[in-house]
């Protein structure tokens, strides 16, 4: 699935307020409000009343918003979350396309119920009576952490039309792979290579990085996380997730082509026949590095107008 | 362990392992097939002298001949090497559920190790791995059968088998099964008893979390059992891990900074795990010690 740029996709605890304040300045494409994992069950009721003003002070800064949910509580997780500006739900820990399916069917009732649309691209307009499409459904990215998830990633995707994206999720952690002596995380470059052939054969986006064991992934500093965005994008990501607001700006920049490597494509799609595959890579990143320019200038214009 | 031969079966008790795969299929020439299969249950009493779990290796090509040979009380596995199709499995389940009742031993003591050593066993993974209840590890293919099946070198310092661990370990996690296989080391050698390279690899294993390996030269298997344990200090750690989290969860947190390191109850859930396996294993130790030390005092005695 090509046509949106997200290139960091910051997951933040939907109960700390130190934290979203950080995130709404973080420059994040994907700002993603947590109800799982970083919350903890006594903080759950206050992580989900914040959800509200945390969707529409995210998309403000020039954020898509997604909000993570705990798949056992995915009801009251959902009734939290469907307000407007919110762009679509990450589901971790799923198993059964019977999950998706449910998943789907409650926000259809939701959007249905409360009036809400998956929202433009940052910095688009759309009037309120343009008729609405199928593009405007909440989308649903599914975080294959485990091992059956992971297995039926094709049967998952297929269980919903929303599903638009998919990734590994903290798979490392579930299915508890850690580190080789090489420094890669065990089974990850079968696994990564895996989610990207299928996410590609679905025509979904597959999200991830080529994290290393020693940087533990998503906690990883800023030079590990620069290389984690450089070779997922090499490999067939085109963004990743991340958990710490200092992690968005290597995601950001290792996933936008070098001005170096736009050049190189300029000179190849030049020099070579419109028609071979050189011309075609070239055309891509090109493009693609195109679109990464509109998203920075979408979201300084909704930045500077928050400002005014 | 090749089972004709009277040398390694009667001194297979002395040599430590958690389990003993004695063989009735590659390592047994053809001529001495039957031979073999009549020395089963002499091998079981043997293996048992040191507390060896027993595992007995058949031909994949005759399981109606070596089946009944093969289980008797005191067989925990069948490993069924070269495994393709679910039906194999499915037929030798047959078989064994049959001999366990005929021969009295409790319906389903006796598993099934299926170990995948062709490019059409990859492609079937899945279905040998869920096709019956007495498969509880599963991993990828690879050794000299797969490199031969493969039309490859075995020992050539890359991992060929990239994608047959990755799917082997994959099915594994989806049918919750054990994950059996090991951390790919460079070896250009192909020494079997290689000592220094079979407790990198059961270190990294270990690490990587896995649990078991096997070998075919004794060398390997102190090294084995050595790299596959954890350490005194990493049990240490384990607790202070523990120890940690119990605090954060106190304070209503769900990650924080140990020494440089996250600790979440994804650690704390791999510390809990390694306290155990740690103690799992210090129980087999004692358990394997004590059963040399009885057979031993008993052969000093008829001596």
């Amino acid at each position: 699935m090509r046509g949106s740029v997200r290139r960091s996709w910051l997951i933040v605890p939907a109960h700390d307020n130190d934290r979203l304040a950080e995130a709404a300045g973080s420059n994040a494409d994907v700002v993603v409000l947590d109800l799982q994992d970083t919350v903890h069950d006594s903080m759950r009721h206050e992580a989900r009343d914040n959800i509200r003003d945390a969707i529409s002070d995210m998309r403000d800064t020039g954020s898509e918003v997604f909000v993570r949910v705990d798949i056992e509580l995915i009801y009251a997780d959902l009734v939290a979350s469907v307000w407007r500006g919110l762009t679509g739900i990450v589901i971790p820990g799923v198993t059964n396309v019977e999950q998706v399916m449910d998943a789907d069917s409650i926000l259809t009732d939701l959007e249905s119920q409360r009036g809400v649309v998956k929202p433009p691209p940052v910095g688009d307009v759309r009037e309120a009576d343009d008729p609405r499409g199928p593009e405007q459904a909440l989308e649903i990215h599914l975080s294959l952490d485990t091992g059956r998830g992971n297995w039926d990633a094709q049967q998952l995707i297929k269980a919903s039309n929303r599903v638009k994206s998919i990734s590994l999720g903290r798979a490392d952690l579930v299915m508890d792979l850690r580190g080789e002596p090489s420094g890669d995380l065990h089974q990850m470059e079968y696994l990564m290579q895996r989610l990207i052939v299928i996410a590609n054969a679905l025509n979904v986006e597959p999200v991830g990085a080529w994290w290393r064991a020693t940087s533990r992934g998503l906690v990883a500093g800023y030079d590990d996380t620069l290389q984690a965005a450089i070779d997922g994008r090499m490999a067939g990501f085109r963004g990743g997730l991340c958990m710490t607001a200092r992690q968005v700006k290597p995601l950001n920049t290792g996933y936008t082509p070098s001005a170096d490597e736009v050049s190189h494509a300029e000179e190849v799609f030049t020099r070579e026949p419109t028609y071979s595959p050189m011309a075609g890579i070239a055309s891509d990143l090109i493009a693609w590095s195109e679109e990464c320019q509109n998203r920075n200038r979408s979201k300084s214009i909704v930045t500077a107008q928050r400002n005014q | 362990m090749p089972i004709n031969n009277p040398r390694f079966v009667d001194r297979s008790w002395t040599r430590d392992c958690d389990y003993l795969n004695f063989d009735l299929e590659d390592s047994v020439p053809q001529s001495q097939k039957d031979y073999a299969r009549s020395q089963v249950r002499h091998a079981i009493v043997q293996g048992q002298k040191g507390a060896a779990e027993i595992n007995i290796r058949i031909n994949c090509a005759y399981p109606d001949a070596d089946v009944p040979a093969a289980v008797w009380p005191g067989v925990k596995q069948i490993n069924f090497p070269k495994a393709e199709t679910g039906a194999q499995i499915r037929h030798l389940d047959a078989l064994i559920t049959e001999l366990e009742r005929v021969r009295g031993i409790r319906s389903g003591t006796v598993r099934i190790g299926a170990t995948v050593e062709t490019t059409l066993g990859v492609a079937n993974s899945y279905e040998i791995a869920s096709a019956s209840p007495r498969i509880d590890a599963f991993g990828g293919g690879t050794g000299y059968d797969m490199s031969m099946d493969m039309g490859i070198e075995m020992f050539v310092g890359f991992d060929q088998f990239v994608y047959n661990r990755g799917e082997g370990e994959l099915i594994a996690l989806a049918l919750g099964l054990e994950r059996e296989g090991g951390v790919y080391m460079s070896d250009t050698t192909g020494n079997v008893g290689n000592a220094e390279l079979s407790i990198k690899r059961a270190e990294a294993s270990r690490k990587a979390g896995l649990r078991t390996g096997g070998g075919l030269h004794p060398n390997v298997v102190a090294p084995q059992n050595l790299g596959l344990t954890p350490t005194v200090n990493e049990v240490e750690d384990a607790h202070r891990v523990l120890s940690f989290f119990a605090e954060l969860d106190q304070r209503g947190e769900t990650e924080g900074d140990m020494d440089g390191r996250i600790v979440d109850k994804y650690e704390a859930a791999r510390a809990e795990e390694l306290i155990e396996w740690a103690s799992l294993c210090a129980h087999r130790d004692a358990e394997k010690s004590a059963a040399r030390e009885q057979t031993a005092a008993e052969l000093d005695e008829q001596n």
